[in-house]
């Protein structure tokens, strides 16, 4: 579902994406052309740079024909979005499943066959669940190997620039294109591993282990379960407080391409805000700023969770969780969806952003795999999933 | 009954040639809003790219200031809204700040020490926009400042002057601050007296508003004491402190890592710059009977000091020489086209009398943008007559009274400033003597 359609130069770069086009979420700022974050709060703003990541895609000859829908600010996993020019981006395989979010749109748009790519952004799954329920791939690399200028930040430290693609051998150069060096994000300090030949070890929860030894009957599988609540509270207790902070520039008045500069009373300010903001972010903004305070003693407990999961990886361990299509079309269904396992799901991918690590939905038949690996190793873990869609 | 006085300065680092995040120049003198980009004026998406020269330059006076210096640089976001604020909150340093724990050495009028205080901590944090009625100007956001904060070891608004003017005059040598330049300090007091609450004064402009603000409160401290702590506002017309908010309604800012900018370890080795104050140590205790304002002007200019003070043996008329041309130096220096050091040697011989010096200073000092104007003295003489304040002056200068001789002269160099004193005299008296046969 595209907000904004664009019609690039005529003329377009030639370079290693040429020929390709792709969609970006509304959070990646387009120079001249309306990034709203799918916000009334931005419902104006024409920025006046782009974005690091479409200026790479742009010089290496990929062709941008819009911007897609997403929950607001990147806020939701489900892709509803009420606040924003009414659009609620449906499932493009089954009208009754939610799209999932919050990259909602981008999914959308490569389902459909309307771009050969999109970007979305990967806060804690907003990749990597709309395209489980959208069938396609959606890849969140290592946190710190692409640059995240000019991505309107969620939390910085889990944002990561994610890729939706159908085939994975676009996804792999699209993401090794990426990986370009930008002096203007200091948090880009990660180096891409090269791939180097190691014996693949599986890691799963108990409940997938008997449906992953019949699927990898070759591979040495072990048994890794993880307090899932746990994942979920720290999620939020990192995301929360930087939610409050990042959109505390928001005030209504700037950005909205109208004369900014004129110095306004705070009466204006709070209007605004409580007008143009949707319930979601507002309650969002309020939990955040309620916690922010435990924030660095919350880091602690959370690291040292992080610290005892990390010790069982080696370089080669791939975690896989099973996502059967049947059980997602009871759990995502649009009419009586069940949350509690969708908190459960969600905890499943926002574990690979607490530790930065890459991780891939992979859609085979009647089921996805959801794959992580430790930090870098993205090579290896597309490795991985090519040798998985060959059996 | 005295007072107990703590002192917040921020100091602008405007030797500095970008912004402390971005690569916008440091202008105070282009139009409002045009040394901006999406990183000062807050854009959505943009991230901070610090500006290392910040940290080196402040570490020179945290050095200087006998602090201990950290080892790793982070940043904090400081959260509260307000218009002059781009991004809702202000990048600062609060977990780790660059500099803590130094001393300063409190000097009075004749810069002797008179006592040692407490400097807490120094961080660094950028400058918000600037209201100015209807506008928001972000050529100020994102410059950076630092922050120097003392314990409350100051009794009186005299040594709150004191300790600015030192500081200033440290930055300056150290070249973190052109102080020159009026836009370049802000600070905060708080002042207590024994049997009352604190009071903070905030955003305090100027080194006058300082010590009259200070006075003020001071005064009304001991007459009305003070039961809760509170800030409050001077007001320059009024002479007078306005409560602008007591400590429960105090903001609180809300502080959280900034994580686009990681965290950078280092291990400066910096080395210690000497200042004024330590050469006039150094004087002061070679020569304890010469006066002192002639030592504080001796040791002035760095350059100066190590080719015509140090290791030479110092007469008191070679010294009073020497500082007469510093003095004469910075009081016509406003407008410096050339460094003192540049034109010392050419001002530096025996035997020339005050008035002599004063002139030619004058001529080398305004000499370049003047050049043009190289008229004769008989030219200007026949110009100047006609007018008549002059031509009294100058009869009045004939017929023997010395008082209107220093108007002819300033309105002759007014004219041509290449002229020298001797010249002038020799054809006046020429003049008179002519007239007179």
């Amino acid at each position: 579902m595209l907000i904004t359609y664009i019609n690039s130069e005529s003329n377009p770069k030639i370079g290693q994406l040429s020929g390709l086009s792709y969609v970006l979420k509304d959070i990646y700022i387009t120079k001249g052309f309306l990034t709203s974050a799918g916000s009334q709060i931005l419902e104006k703003y024409i920025p006046c740079y782009d974005s690091s990541v479409n200026t790479i895609l742009k010089n290496k000859g990929a062709k941008l024909i819009g911007k897609s829908s997403l929950d607001e600010f990147s806020c939701g996993s489900l892709g509803i979005n009420h606040n924003f020019k009414g659009i609620n981006t449906p499932n493009p395989n089954n009208p009754n499943l939610f799209v999932g979010g919050s990259s909602s749109g981008s999914a959308y748009c490569v389902a459909k066959d309307i771009c050969d790519f999109s970007l979305g952004s990967d806060t804690g799954g907003s990749v990597r669940l709309p395209a489980i329920l959208c069938k396609i791939f959606g890849f969140k690399p290592s946190y710190g190997l692409i640059s995240r200028y000019g991505m309107i930040p969620l939390c910085n430290d889990l944002d990561t620039v994610s890729i939706f693609s159908k085939s994975i051998k676009t996804l792999e150069n699209v993401f090794i294109n990426l990986c370009e060096y930008d002096n203007k994000d200091q948090t880009q300090t990660s180096k891409l591993e090269p791939l180097t030949k190691v014996e693949f070890k599986v890691l799963c929860q108990s409940k997938d282990y008997d449906f992953i030894k019949k699927l990898l009957p070759s591979l040495k599988i072990d048994v890794l379960d993880l307090d899932y609540s746990k994942i979920n509270k720290f999620y939020f207790q990192k995301m929360l407080p930087y939610c409050f902070s990042n959109l505390n520039r928001y005030d209504g008045l700037k950005f909205n391409n109208s004369n900014h500069l004129v110095h306004k009373s705070y009466q204006n300010i709070t209007n605004s805000r409580s007008c143009k903001l949707g319930n979601l972010i507002k309650a969002r903004i309020i939990k955040g700023f309620e916690i922010h305070k435990d924030y660095l003693n919350n880091l602690k407990d959370i690291s040292e969770f992080l610290e005892t999961f990390r010790k069982h990886f080696k370089k080669g361990s791939i975690f896989i969780s099973v996502f059967k299509d049947l059980e997602l079309q009871k759990v995502y269904n649009k009419y009586k969806p069940i949350l509690s396992e969708i908190k459960k799901n969600d905890a499943k991918l926002s574990i690979s952003n607490l530790l930065g690590w890459p991780s891939l939905s992979l859609p085979l038949e009647k089921y996805s795999l959801h794959i992580f690996t430790i930090k870098c190793q993205d090579l290896l873990l597309l490795e991985f999933a090519k040798s998985c869609l060959l059996k | 009954m005295s007072a107990k006085i703590g002192l917040e300065i921020h100091i602008q680092l405007n030797t500095l040639k970008n912004k402390l995040f971005c690569s916008c120049p440091i202008s105070y003198d282009s139009k409002s809003n045009t040394k901006i980009c999406e990183i000062c004026t807050g854009q959505p998406g943009s991230m901070p790219k610090l500006n290392f020269m910040a940290i080196t330059k402040v570490s020179n006076l945290a050095y200087y200031l006998n602090m201990e210096i950290s080892k790793s640089i982070c940043f904090d976001r400081k959260h509260y809204i307000y218009p002059d604020l781009p991004k809702g909150y202000q990048i600062t340093q609060y977990r780790k700040v660059l500099a803590k724990n130094g001393k300063l050495d409190i000097r009075d009028q004749y810069k002797l020490i008179k006592k040692v205080i407490d400097i807490t901590q120094i961080k660094i944090q950028q400058d918000p926009a600037k209201i100015s009625g209807n506008l928001i100007d972000y050529n100020r956001s994102g410059i950076p400042l630092f922050e120097l904060v003392t314990s409350p070891d100051l009794n009186s608004e005299y040594q709150v002057k004191c300790v600015i003017k030192q500081i200033l005059s440290i930055c300056q040598e150290l070249e973190i601050c052109n102080t020159n330049l009026s836009t370049s300090f802000r600070a905060d007091v708080n002042i207590s007296i024994p049997g009352s609450e604190r009071v903070e004064l905030k955003n305090l402009g100027s080194l006058n508003d300082i010590i009259s603000a200070i006075r003020y409160q001071i005064k009304r401290l001991e007459s009305q004491g003070n039961k809760s702590i509170h800030t409050r506002n001077y007001i320059k017309g009024l002479n007078k402190t306005l409560f602008s908010r007591s400590k429960e309604t105090k903001l609180e800012y809300g502080f959280l890592p900034e994580l686009d900018l990681p965290e950078i370890k280092w291990n400066p080795k910096l080395t210690k710059i000497e200042t004024r104050f330590e050469r006039f140590d150094k004087i002061n205790k070679l020569y304890p009977n010469f006066n002192v304002k002639y030592i504080w002007n001796l040791v002035y200019n760095k350059n100066i000091y190590d080719s015509y003070i140090q290791n030479k043996k110092l007469t008191k008329n070679y010294c009073q020489i020497i500082s007469k041309i510093i003095k004469q130096y910075n009081y016509r220096g406003i407008k410096k086209s050339q460094k003192l050091q540049e034109v010392f040697p050419s001002l530096y011989k025996k035997g020339l009398t005050t008035k002599e010096l004063e002139f030619q200073i004058r001529n080398i000092l305004d000499g370049k943008e003047l050049k043009s104007k190289n008229i004769s003295l008989s030219k200007i003489l026949k110009d100047l007559i006609l007018e008549p304040k002059f031509k009294s002056a100058l009869s009045k200068y004939k017929s023997g009274q010395n008082k209107p001789l220093n108007y002819i002269i300033g309105q002759i160099l007014n004219i041509n400033p290449k002229l020298t004193y001797k010249e002038i005299i020799k054809t006046l008296n020429a003049d008179n003597n002519n007239s007179e046969i």
